[in-house]
């Protein structure tokens, strides 16, 4: 140990100070960067030499101290929870989105809604009843069950583009996946080589963690770091990302419904989770649900009224001019149900056979119309069941998402707890790196007067 | 939490959150206020969404059945005024027949006019009889001709009964049909061709017949007396209809009020105390979010 080496230790202290406030700098600079996870400067003590020497002893002074590695303080665990977390919110998000859209749809209780329009309609039978030779209360009831059948053939097409629309985001995550995965493949190069070369790699990953978030959220993709320390994304345990290579997908439409499809070989991808799966969930099941609940509303109301309106053996019905009624409604579906008749007279209010001195003017026939109100089976029961059910289903769906959101909060904050900047502590960190400068600054002045001493001082006696 | 190491971004995270759902409670009761109701959209209270459904539904219904009574009362009130008049003209011919009978003070000129006032009351009758509610005969049926009766006497409408539906399962017959209160003109036992037998019989003086006629009148007065009681009681019972159906709707739109609309007492309530909450979260986090040991060091 020499006075000289002192005065390196001393420098090392100075420069692992230096290296310390940097990277506290570096931390309170991207205390609010999305994604930063905050480092840490590991420093050891220069000690001796593993071998010992066979012709020099070493005399237990320290060599001072080195940096040995800059730390990412980031825990695995956490990462795969909040994963998953953000995998199950992309996935309920999208689909209570879809939901309250279809819900909007639906607007009731209220005097726009469908239930009102049939109320009016039936009412508009029983106004024919009490005065079935009045042309104004055959009009009036034709022009009522038109507004009817608009309403759900624009319902019906509503539901159609919500489909289209819903189709097109699947489009535009797919993108978004394959450009995310794309990128990942690229940092996984970057790091590896990174790595080998000993260029500190932290940013890029926490660059490449915050890729992984992004496929966890869109298509549920779960990491998992390779032994080479490249990471690999999984979806339904096949990989979109595994080393340098990256898979893409694309979203497939055919008469077996939609899908997320690998392009290597058109194999479909098995998405359990993430916004993708809620928007496949939405195009393939709940929208075709709705819709053919709204098809069953259609095919009743066009059944029952031309139950009561045609004439039939055993239900003889009359219009206007005494000739046998026919059907009212035409169509089988919401898309296409449409009112037959357009002139009033041919609605047929009447079940007697017209009499000598011309058609009957029997209104019980429009009374048996505006009954189907109270039919127990009837449109009105199963718009009733649409309208509950699609509350009740959307009104979990929020409660889900909301519950889900709770839980992402927390996880999210669990990781922020761990690999956060806090102002304080880096505050604190900054004071003792500041103190441990100044402190071998003062060892360097110090070891410096006695070299002074020695050299300038030493064997002057005499002179 | 406690232990868990808090960073800045955390605490305004957390911060952000609160206040948000803060404002989002403040946004949901000031869009209940504005908008008057609790429920706006069905997910917001699925069963209060199908009562409000069913409510709007029976409203409705009631609305129609009320309208519906009012039609039949006019029907009703019509039968009410042709029978009462008709069985005044009945007992008009009645007086005249018993006068025609008190032997010897009777002149072949008076019996002559006595026929002929017995005539003109058989006209009169008959336009009782093709009495119109709102173009159709009430005597009538559903008879597409404009009137019940021929000027001979003859029925031209039909058996078919109009009823009007005036609530659930229950409809009101509001027509008496012309053969069963006039009598069947196909056998010639109708009050018109009575009175044309009277006439006939004042005019060539055949007591005997006439006395047989004062039966056959009796009769008629008394089948029309009994459709007049018939029509009586129908129109109280389509008339209490209405009337209870109005209430009904009241008690009916009251119920729906208390599903459907806000509570603003309640409601204002609410939005003062979210409001005073929303406030403090603000004054806190100002004061929470801004110092960290920087503004202490040096």
């Amino acid at each position: 140990m020499s006075d000289f080496s002192t005065l390196n230790l001393a420098l090392s202290g100075l420069m692992a100070a230096r290296r310390g406030m940097d990277v506290t700098g570096q931390n309170v600079a991207n205390a609010n960067t999305a994604g930063y996870t905050r480092q840490r400067l590991v420093s050891e003590a220069i000690g001796a030499s593993t071998q010992p020497a066979v012709w020099a002893t070493y005399d237990g002074s320290n060599g001072g101290v080195r940096v040995a590695d800059v730390q990412r303080l980031r825990d695995a665990f956490q990462d795969v929870r909040s994963r998953d977390a953000h995998a199950s919110q992309g996935s309920l998000g999208a689909t209570s989105d879809a939901l309250s859209q279809i819900e909007s749809l639906f607007p009731e209780p209220s005097s726009d809604g469908l239930q009102s329009m049939l109320d009016s309609m039936w009412s508009g039978f029983s106004d024919v009843a009490n005065n079935p030779s009045d042309p104004a209360a055959r009009s009036q009831v034709i022009a009522k069950a038109n507004t009817v059948a608009t309403w759900l053939n624009q319902t019906s097409s509503s539901l159609d583009a919500l489909s289209a629309n819903n189709l097109e985001k699947l489009s535009a995550i797919a993108t978004q996946i394959n450009t995310a995965a794309e990128n990942l493949a690229g940092l996984n190069t970057a790091i590896l080589q990174g790595g080998t070369s000993g260029i500190p790699v932290n940013e890029l990953l926490d660059q490449r963690d915050k890729l992984a978030d992004t496929l966890a959220q869109l298509v549920g993709g779960q990491a998992r770091i390779d032994a080479n320390g490249t990471m690999g994304v999984y979806i339904g345990g096949a990989a979109i990302v595994r080393g340098n290579r990256a898979e893409t997908i694309s979203a497939t439409t055919d008469l077996s419904g939609t899908r997320l499809t690998w392009d290597k070989d058109a194999s479909t991808v098995t998405a359990s989770g993430g916004t993708a799966a809620g928007l496949l969930d939405t195009v393939n099941n709940i929208i075709p649900t709705w819709k053919s609940k709204l098809d069953t509303v259609a095919s009743q109301l066009i059944s029952s009224v031309n139950a009561v309106h045609a004439s039939a053996a055993g239900h003889p019905t009359y219009d206007a001019n005494g000739n046998p009624g026919g059907a009212f409604f035409t169509g089988t579906t919401a898309a296409n149900i449409a009112v037959l008749i357009s002139d009033p007279s041919l609605l047929a209010a009447s079940n007697q056979p017209p009499g000598p001195a011309g058609p009957s003017k029997d209104g019980s026939n429009a009374d048996a119309l505006s009954k189907l109100a109270l039919a127990a089976n009837g449109p009105n029961g199963t718009y009733h069941s649409i309208v509950v059910n699609l509350g009740i289903a959307t009104a979990n769906a929020n409660l889900r998402a909301t519950t889900q959101n709770n839980v992402t909060t927390q996880v999210d904050d669990a990781r922020e707890s761990t690999s956060g900047v806090s102002i304080d502590e880096e505050m604190t960190n900054l004071v003792t790196y500041q103190r441990a400068y100044e402190a071998s600054g003062r060892v360097l002045t110090a070891v410096d007067q006695l070299l002074d001493t020695l050299i300038n001082r030493t064997g002057l006696a005499g002179r | 939490m406690d232990g868990m190491r808090i960073t800045q971004r955390m605490t305004a995270s957390r911060t952000l959150a609160g206040l948000e759902s803060n404002q989002n409670a403040l946004t949901r009761l000031q869009q209940e206020v504005s908008s008057g109701k609790v429920i706006s959209r069905p997910s917001d209270d699925p069963a209060g969404t199908v009562s409000a459904l069913q409510l709007r539904g029976e409203i409705s219904r009631q609305e129609q059945w009320a309208r519906n009574a009012t039609d039949g009362v006019g029907w009703l009130g019509t039968l009410d005024t042709a029978l009462t008049s008709a069985n005044t003209t009945l007992r008009r011919v009645r007086d005249l027949v018993v006068q025609g009978m008190s032997s010897g003070s009777n002149s072949t000129q008076s019996l002559q006019a006595l026929a002929t006032e017995v005539s003109s009351l058989r006209e009169s009758l008959l336009g009782d009889a093709n009495t119109n509610y709102l173009g159709r005969p009430v005597f009538g049926g559903a008879t597409a001709s404009a009137t019940a009766y021929s000027a001979s006497g003859g029925f031209q409408g039909d058996s078919v009964a109009v009823s009007r539906t005036v609530g659930a399962g229950s409809s009101v017959r509001v027509d008496v049909n012309g053969r069963d209160v006039f009598g069947d003109d196909s056998t010639g036992s109708d009050v018109f061709t009575l009175l044309t037998n009277i006439a006939s019989n004042l005019s060539s003086g055949n007591t005997a017949a006439l006395a047989s006629n004062l039966t056959s009148i009796d009769a008629h007065s008394s089948t029309i007396v009994t459709k007049l009681a018939d029509v009586g009681a129908r129109y109280n019972r389509i008339d209490q209809v209405r009337q209870n159906s109005d209430s009904k709707q009241l008690d009916l739109k009251s119920n729906l009020s208390g599903i459907e609309d806000v509570d603003l007492p309640k409601t204002l309530m609410n939005i003062s105390l979210q409001q005073a909450a929303y406030q403090a979260a603000l004054k806190s986090t100002a004061s929470i979010v801004q110092p960290s040991l920087v503004d202490f060091l040096r």
